[in-house]
Protein backbone atom coordinates (compact mmCIF):
# COMPACT_ATOMS: atom_id res chain seq x y z
CA UNK A 1 0.00 0.00 0.00
CA UNK A 2 2.66 2.58 1.01
CA UNK A 3 4.76 1.62 -2.07
CA UNK A 4 1.68 3.24 -4.58
CA UNK A 5 2.48 6.89 -3.86
CA UNK A 6 6.00 6.15 -4.31
CA UNK A 7 5.46 4.37 -7.68
CA UNK A 8 3.09 7.75 -8.69
CA UNK A 9 5.66 9.81 -7.56
CA UNK A 10 8.04 8.38 -9.73
CA UNK A 11 6.17 8.24 -12.61
CA UNK A 12 5.42 11.57 -12.35
CA UNK A 13 9.28 12.77 -11.74
CA UNK A 14 9.87 10.79 -15.06
CA UNK A 15 6.92 12.32 -16.87
CA UNK A 16 8.06 16.13 -15.45
CA UNK A 17 11.84 15.14 -16.67
CA UNK A 18 10.98 13.88 -20.33
CA UNK A 19 8.83 17.05 -20.46
CA UNK A 20 11.61 19.43 -19.47
CA UNK A 21 13.85 18.16 -22.62
CA UNK A 22 14.40 21.28 -24.20
CA UNK A 23 17.55 20.38 -25.90
CA UNK A 24 19.38 20.83 -29.56
CA UNK A 25 19.34 18.01 -32.26
CA UNK A 26 21.43 18.78 -35.29
CA UNK A 27 21.38 17.10 -38.98
CA UNK A 28 24.67 18.00 -41.47
CA UNK A 29 26.35 16.40 -44.28
CA UNK A 30 27.76 13.05 -44.42
CA UNK A 31 30.56 13.48 -47.01
CA UNK A 32 32.44 16.60 -45.69
CA UNK A 33 34.39 18.60 -48.32
CA UNK A 34 36.14 20.57 -45.74
CA UNK A 35 39.89 19.95 -45.06
CA UNK A 36 40.07 20.45 -41.37
CA UNK A 37 43.48 20.71 -39.46
CA UNK A 38 42.84 19.45 -36.14
CA UNK A 39 45.17 18.84 -33.76
CA UNK A 40 46.50 17.16 -30.99
CA UNK A 41 45.72 19.01 -27.08
CA UNK A 42 46.60 18.97 -23.70
CA UNK A 43 44.46 19.26 -21.11
CA UNK A 44 44.58 20.84 -17.72
CA UNK A 45 41.07 20.11 -15.70
CA UNK A 46 40.52 21.86 -12.05
CA UNK A 47 36.79 21.76 -12.65
CA UNK A 48 35.12 18.45 -13.12
CA UNK A 49 32.01 19.30 -12.95
CA UNK A 50 32.56 21.90 -16.82
CA UNK A 51 34.51 19.19 -17.45
CA UNK A 52 30.99 16.88 -17.47
CA UNK A 53 28.64 19.47 -18.97
CA UNK A 54 30.84 20.68 -21.71
CA UNK A 55 32.35 17.78 -23.22
CA UNK A 56 35.64 19.78 -25.74
CA UNK A 57 35.46 17.82 -28.94
CA UNK A 58 38.49 19.06 -30.96
CA UNK A 59 40.95 21.88 -31.82
CA UNK A 60 41.22 23.23 -35.07
CA UNK A 61 44.02 25.48 -36.12
CA UNK A 62 44.15 27.21 -39.98
CA UNK A 63 45.50 30.21 -40.81
CA UNK A 64 44.07 33.45 -42.22
CA UNK A 65 44.61 34.59 -45.42
CA UNK A 66 47.27 37.50 -44.24
CA UNK A 67 49.53 34.59 -42.12
CA UNK A 68 47.50 34.77 -39.08
CA UNK A 69 46.84 32.00 -36.52
CA UNK A 70 43.61 30.85 -36.06
CA UNK A 71 42.12 28.60 -33.74
CA UNK A 72 38.47 26.98 -32.62
CA UNK A 73 37.71 24.73 -30.09
CA UNK A 74 34.69 22.98 -30.92
CA UNK A 75 32.44 21.95 -27.52
CA UNK A 76 29.45 20.92 -27.01
CA UNK A 77 26.89 21.07 -24.25
CA UNK A 78 26.20 17.21 -23.01
CA UNK A 79 23.72 18.00 -19.98
CA UNK A 80 20.62 16.48 -22.10
CA UNK A 81 19.23 13.57 -20.12
CA UNK A 82 16.40 14.12 -17.97
CA UNK A 83 17.61 14.13 -14.79
CA UNK A 84 20.12 16.20 -15.72
CA UNK A 85 17.81 18.73 -17.22
CA UNK A 86 15.92 18.80 -14.25
CA UNK A 87 19.24 19.24 -11.97
CA UNK A 88 19.93 22.41 -14.86
CA UNK A 89 16.86 24.30 -13.99
CA UNK A 90 17.30 23.76 -10.15
CA UNK A 91 21.11 25.09 -10.34
CA UNK A 92 20.26 27.44 -13.06
CA UNK A 93 22.20 26.17 -15.11
CA UNK A 94 19.86 25.99 -17.85
CA UNK A 95 20.80 27.59 -20.81
CA UNK A 96 24.01 26.89 -19.17
CA UNK A 97 26.91 30.06 -19.21
CA UNK A 98 30.30 30.11 -19.34
CA UNK A 99 32.95 32.01 -20.06
CA UNK A 100 36.26 31.25 -22.29
CA UNK A 101 39.93 33.06 -22.81
CA UNK A 102 42.35 32.48 -25.52
CA UNK A 103 45.63 33.52 -24.65
CA UNK A 104 48.33 33.73 -27.03
CA UNK A 105 52.35 32.91 -27.01
CA UNK A 106 55.25 34.00 -29.30
CA UNK A 107 57.87 32.25 -30.30
CA UNK A 108 60.05 32.87 -27.22
CA UNK A 109 57.06 31.36 -24.65
CA UNK A 110 55.88 34.72 -23.52
CA UNK A 111 52.29 36.09 -23.48
CA UNK A 112 51.07 38.56 -25.90
CA UNK A 113 48.99 41.62 -24.18
CA UNK A 114 46.07 41.44 -26.29
CA UNK A 115 42.48 42.36 -25.88
CA UNK A 116 41.46 39.60 -27.59
CA UNK A 117 42.62 37.90 -24.49
CA UNK A 118 39.97 39.17 -22.57
CA UNK A 119 37.21 36.75 -20.87
CA UNK A 120 34.71 36.47 -23.23
CA UNK A 121 30.71 35.20 -22.67
CA UNK A 122 29.30 32.00 -24.95
CA UNK A 123 25.45 30.39 -23.59
CA UNK A 124 25.19 26.98 -24.55
CA UNK A 125 21.75 25.05 -24.82
CA UNK A 126 21.51 21.38 -23.82
CA UNK A 127 22.91 19.74 -27.00
CA UNK A 128 24.31 22.77 -28.62
CA UNK A 129 27.65 22.56 -30.02
CA UNK A 130 29.73 25.83 -30.16
CA UNK A 131 32.64 27.08 -31.98
CA UNK A 132 35.28 29.17 -29.73
CA UNK A 133 37.10 30.95 -32.22
CA UNK A 134 39.94 33.53 -31.94
CA UNK A 135 42.62 35.24 -34.25
CA UNK A 136 46.07 35.53 -33.39
CA UNK A 137 47.06 39.47 -32.53
CA UNK A 138 50.24 39.20 -34.23
CA UNK A 139 51.77 36.71 -37.15
CA UNK A 140 54.68 36.49 -33.67
CA UNK A 141 52.31 34.29 -32.15
CA UNK A 142 53.00 30.52 -32.66
CA UNK A 143 50.83 28.95 -29.48
CA UNK A 144 47.60 29.42 -27.54
CA UNK A 145 45.90 28.02 -24.41
CA UNK A 146 42.23 28.02 -23.79
CA UNK A 147 40.47 29.08 -20.29
CA UNK A 148 37.53 28.15 -19.96
CA UNK A 149 35.12 28.15 -16.53
CA UNK A 150 31.83 28.22 -15.61
CA UNK A 151 30.18 32.45 -15.81
CA UNK A 152 27.86 31.41 -12.53
CA UNK B 1 27.60 51.66 33.33
CA UNK B 2 31.17 51.61 31.45
CA UNK B 3 29.78 48.78 29.87
CA UNK B 4 26.78 49.66 28.13
CA UNK B 5 29.32 52.73 27.13
CA UNK B 6 31.62 50.46 25.52
CA UNK B 7 28.92 48.31 24.08
CA UNK B 8 26.87 51.39 22.33
CA UNK B 9 30.22 52.47 20.97
CA UNK B 10 31.55 49.49 19.02
CA UNK B 11 27.82 49.31 18.03
CA UNK B 12 28.02 52.86 16.57
CA UNK B 13 31.00 52.06 15.39
CA UNK B 14 29.94 49.00 13.31
CA UNK B 15 26.95 50.89 11.92
CA UNK B 16 29.21 53.95 10.87
CA UNK B 17 31.67 51.53 8.92
CA UNK B 18 28.67 49.89 7.86
CA UNK B 19 27.71 53.52 5.92
CA UNK B 20 30.96 53.76 4.07
CA UNK B 21 32.17 53.84 0.69
CA UNK B 22 33.98 50.01 -0.37
CA UNK B 23 35.95 50.54 -3.22
CA UNK B 24 36.78 47.65 -4.90
CA UNK B 25 39.62 47.30 -7.43
CA UNK B 26 39.15 44.85 -10.67
CA UNK B 27 40.72 44.03 -13.90
CA UNK B 28 38.09 45.09 -16.61
CA UNK B 29 39.79 42.28 -18.75
CA UNK B 30 38.80 39.68 -16.31
CA UNK B 31 35.71 40.60 -14.67
CA UNK B 32 32.07 41.98 -15.80
CA UNK B 33 30.41 44.32 -13.78
CA UNK B 34 27.14 43.89 -15.79
CA UNK B 35 26.19 47.21 -14.52
CA UNK B 36 24.72 49.72 -17.01
CA UNK B 37 23.02 53.26 -17.18
CA UNK B 38 20.14 54.26 -20.22
CA UNK B 39 21.69 57.88 -20.42
CA UNK B 40 25.74 57.01 -20.74
CA UNK B 41 27.84 53.85 -22.59
CA UNK B 42 29.78 51.95 -20.03
CA UNK B 43 33.73 51.21 -20.34
CA UNK B 44 32.53 47.97 -20.32
CA UNK B 45 29.98 48.25 -23.46
CA UNK B 46 33.04 50.06 -25.20
CA UNK B 47 35.45 46.81 -24.42
CA UNK B 48 33.42 44.60 -25.36
CA UNK B 49 32.37 45.71 -28.79
CA UNK B 50 36.39 46.23 -29.12
CA UNK B 51 37.44 42.79 -28.86
CA UNK B 52 34.43 42.13 -31.29
CA UNK B 53 35.69 44.89 -33.76
CA UNK B 54 39.62 44.23 -33.45
CA UNK B 55 38.47 40.09 -34.26
CA UNK B 56 36.31 41.14 -37.37
CA UNK B 57 39.33 43.36 -38.76
CA UNK B 58 41.49 40.57 -38.19
CA UNK B 59 39.69 38.10 -39.96
CA UNK B 60 37.84 40.27 -42.70
CA UNK B 61 38.82 38.87 -46.32
CA UNK B 62 37.98 42.09 -48.15
CA UNK B 63 40.19 44.19 -45.34
CA UNK B 64 42.73 41.17 -46.26
CA UNK B 65 42.48 40.95 -50.36
CA UNK B 66 42.45 45.35 -49.80
CA UNK B 67 46.22 45.03 -48.02
CA UNK B 68 47.12 42.72 -50.85
CA UNK B 69 46.61 45.40 -53.32
CA UNK B 70 47.82 48.20 -51.61
CA UNK B 71 50.95 46.72 -51.02
CA UNK B 72 51.13 46.06 -55.11
CA UNK B 73 50.27 49.60 -55.36
CA UNK B 74 52.91 50.96 -53.65
CA UNK B 75 55.32 48.32 -55.65
CA UNK B 76 56.29 47.50 -51.59
CA UNK B 77 55.44 43.79 -49.93
CA UNK B 78 55.71 45.52 -46.36
CA UNK B 79 53.59 48.82 -46.88
CA UNK B 80 51.01 49.25 -44.80
CA UNK B 81 48.16 51.72 -45.18
CA UNK B 82 47.85 54.67 -43.02
CA UNK B 83 44.83 55.20 -40.53
CA UNK B 84 42.76 58.32 -39.73
CA UNK B 85 40.09 58.71 -37.85
CA UNK B 86 36.99 60.80 -38.29
CA UNK B 87 34.55 62.19 -36.36
CA UNK B 88 32.04 60.37 -34.08
CA UNK B 89 28.10 59.82 -35.52
CA UNK B 90 26.39 60.55 -32.21
CA UNK B 91 22.80 59.14 -32.25
CA UNK B 92 22.53 58.34 -28.29
CA UNK B 93 20.90 59.82 -25.46
CA UNK B 94 24.67 60.67 -24.02
CA UNK B 95 25.47 63.74 -25.20
CA UNK B 96 29.35 63.58 -24.04
CA UNK B 97 29.35 60.06 -25.80
CA UNK B 98 33.29 59.47 -26.08
CA UNK B 99 33.86 56.75 -28.07
CA UNK B 100 37.97 57.21 -27.86
CA UNK B 101 38.18 53.57 -25.50
CA UNK B 102 36.65 51.58 -28.28
CA UNK B 103 38.58 53.38 -31.47
CA UNK B 104 42.05 53.67 -29.03
CA UNK B 105 41.51 49.84 -28.52
CA UNK B 106 40.69 49.21 -32.14
CA UNK B 107 43.69 50.97 -33.44
CA UNK B 108 46.00 49.48 -31.21
CA UNK B 109 45.23 45.91 -31.97
CA UNK B 110 45.73 47.00 -35.59
CA UNK B 111 48.43 49.02 -35.08
CA UNK B 112 50.38 46.00 -33.38
CA UNK B 113 49.33 43.12 -35.75
CA UNK B 114 50.95 45.29 -38.21
CA UNK B 115 47.99 45.73 -40.11
CA UNK B 116 47.83 49.77 -40.24
CA UNK B 117 49.90 52.79 -39.16
CA UNK B 118 47.88 55.44 -37.36
CA UNK B 119 48.42 58.65 -37.86
CA UNK B 120 47.86 61.94 -35.51
CA UNK B 121 48.86 64.78 -38.04
CA UNK B 122 45.47 64.44 -39.51
CA UNK B 123 41.71 63.40 -39.04
CA UNK B 124 39.71 63.51 -35.49
CA UNK B 125 42.75 62.44 -33.66
CA UNK B 126 44.87 65.03 -34.71
CA UNK B 127 46.99 66.57 -32.62
CA UNK B 128 48.70 70.42 -33.20
CA UNK B 129 52.22 69.23 -32.01
CA UNK B 130 52.75 67.98 -35.40
CA UNK B 131 52.16 70.80 -37.04
CA UNK B 132 53.89 73.33 -34.08
CA UNK B 133 57.22 71.10 -34.39
CA UNK B 134 57.60 72.60 -37.94
CA UNK B 135 57.65 75.98 -36.88
CA UNK B 136 60.94 75.46 -35.15
CA UNK B 137 62.40 75.36 -39.09
CA UNK B 138 63.72 79.37 -38.19
CA UNK B 139 64.62 79.09 -34.84
CA UNK B 140 68.18 79.43 -34.12
CA UNK B 141 67.75 77.68 -30.65
CA UNK B 142 67.12 74.41 -32.41
CA UNK B 143 69.35 71.92 -34.23
CA UNK B 144 68.10 72.14 -37.54
CA UNK B 145 68.85 68.26 -38.55
CA UNK B 146 66.35 67.34 -35.81
CA UNK B 147 63.32 69.69 -36.83
CA UNK B 148 60.67 67.95 -38.89
CA UNK B 149 61.07 69.32 -42.96
CA UNK B 150 58.29 70.08 -44.53
CA UNK B 151 56.44 67.09 -47.39
CA UNK B 152 57.39 64.21 -44.62
CA UNK B 153 54.08 63.71 -43.25
CA UNK B 154 51.93 60.91 -44.70
CA UNK B 155 48.33 61.13 -45.58
CA UNK B 156 45.62 58.49 -44.83
CA UNK B 157 44.85 56.21 -47.02
CA UNK B 158 42.14 54.86 -44.54
CA UNK B 159 39.45 56.64 -42.37
CA UNK B 160 37.37 54.84 -39.78
CA UNK B 161 34.17 56.20 -38.56
CA UNK B 162 32.53 55.45 -35.76
CA UNK B 163 28.68 55.73 -34.96
CA UNK B 164 26.84 54.51 -31.99
CA UNK B 165 22.86 54.72 -32.29
CA UNK B 166 20.82 54.10 -28.77
CA UNK B 167 17.55 52.72 -28.90
CA UNK B 168 14.94 52.81 -26.00
CA UNK B 169 11.32 51.33 -25.63
CA UNK B 170 9.00 51.23 -22.55
CA UNK B 171 6.68 49.05 -21.31
CA UNK B 172 4.81 49.57 -18.05
CA UNK B 173 7.32 48.85 -15.50
CA UNK B 174 9.88 47.62 -17.90
CA UNK B 175 12.22 49.34 -19.97
CA UNK B 176 14.85 47.92 -22.49
CA UNK B 177 17.64 49.86 -24.12
CA UNK B 178 19.50 48.63 -27.32
CA UNK B 179 22.84 50.25 -28.75
CA UNK B 180 24.12 49.62 -31.89
CA UNK B 181 27.82 50.26 -32.64
CA UNK B 182 29.09 50.54 -35.92
CA UNK B 183 32.40 50.86 -37.57
CA UNK B 184 33.32 51.26 -40.86
CA UNK B 185 36.48 51.89 -42.67
CA UNK B 186 36.66 53.48 -46.25
CA UNK B 187 39.64 54.05 -49.19
CA UNK B 188 40.17 57.75 -49.03
CA UNK B 189 41.20 56.95 -53.09
CA UNK B 190 37.49 55.44 -53.96
CA UNK B 191 35.49 56.15 -51.03
CA UNK B 192 34.58 52.61 -51.26
CA UNK B 193 33.69 51.17 -47.64
CA UNK B 194 36.14 48.29 -47.33
CA UNK B 195 35.37 46.89 -43.33
CA UNK B 196 32.43 47.22 -41.92
CA UNK B 197 31.43 46.00 -38.48
CA UNK B 198 27.90 45.99 -36.72
CA UNK B 199 27.36 45.34 -33.33
CA UNK B 200 24.10 45.36 -30.50
CA UNK B 201 24.43 45.23 -27.51
CA UNK B 202 21.02 45.62 -24.92
CA UNK B 203 20.33 45.46 -21.31
CA UNK B 204 16.41 45.99 -19.95
CA UNK B 205 15.31 47.35 -16.40
CA UNK B 206 12.70 46.65 -13.96
CA UNK B 207 11.30 49.37 -12.09
CA UNK B 208 11.67 49.68 -8.76
CA UNK B 209 10.10 51.49 -5.68
CA UNK B 210 12.03 54.81 -6.16
CA UNK B 211 12.05 54.96 -9.99
CA UNK B 212 14.67 53.66 -12.66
Amino acid sequence: MKTHPLICAGVLTALIAIGCQNTVNTVENTDKSMSVNTINDTRFVTDGYLKDRLALKKVNVSKTADGFLQVQLEAVNVRTGGFAQIWSGLTQENPYQIRYKFSWFDQGGMAVDTVLSDWQDATVIPGETVYLRSVAPSKNCKDFKISLREAN
Amino acid sequence: MNKTLILGAAASAMLLAGCGTTTTIYDPAATKTGIRQSGSVSSEEFREVAVAAVRGAMTNVKFTSFLKRYQREMKDPDAIPVLKLDRVINDTDDPDLNVSELTDMLNEELLNAGKVDVTMAEGAGRTKAIGASRKLQDDDNFDQKTVAQEGTLQAARLVLRPKVVSNEVRDGGRKAVTRTFVLEMADIKTGLIMWKFTKQLGFMKEKGTLGW
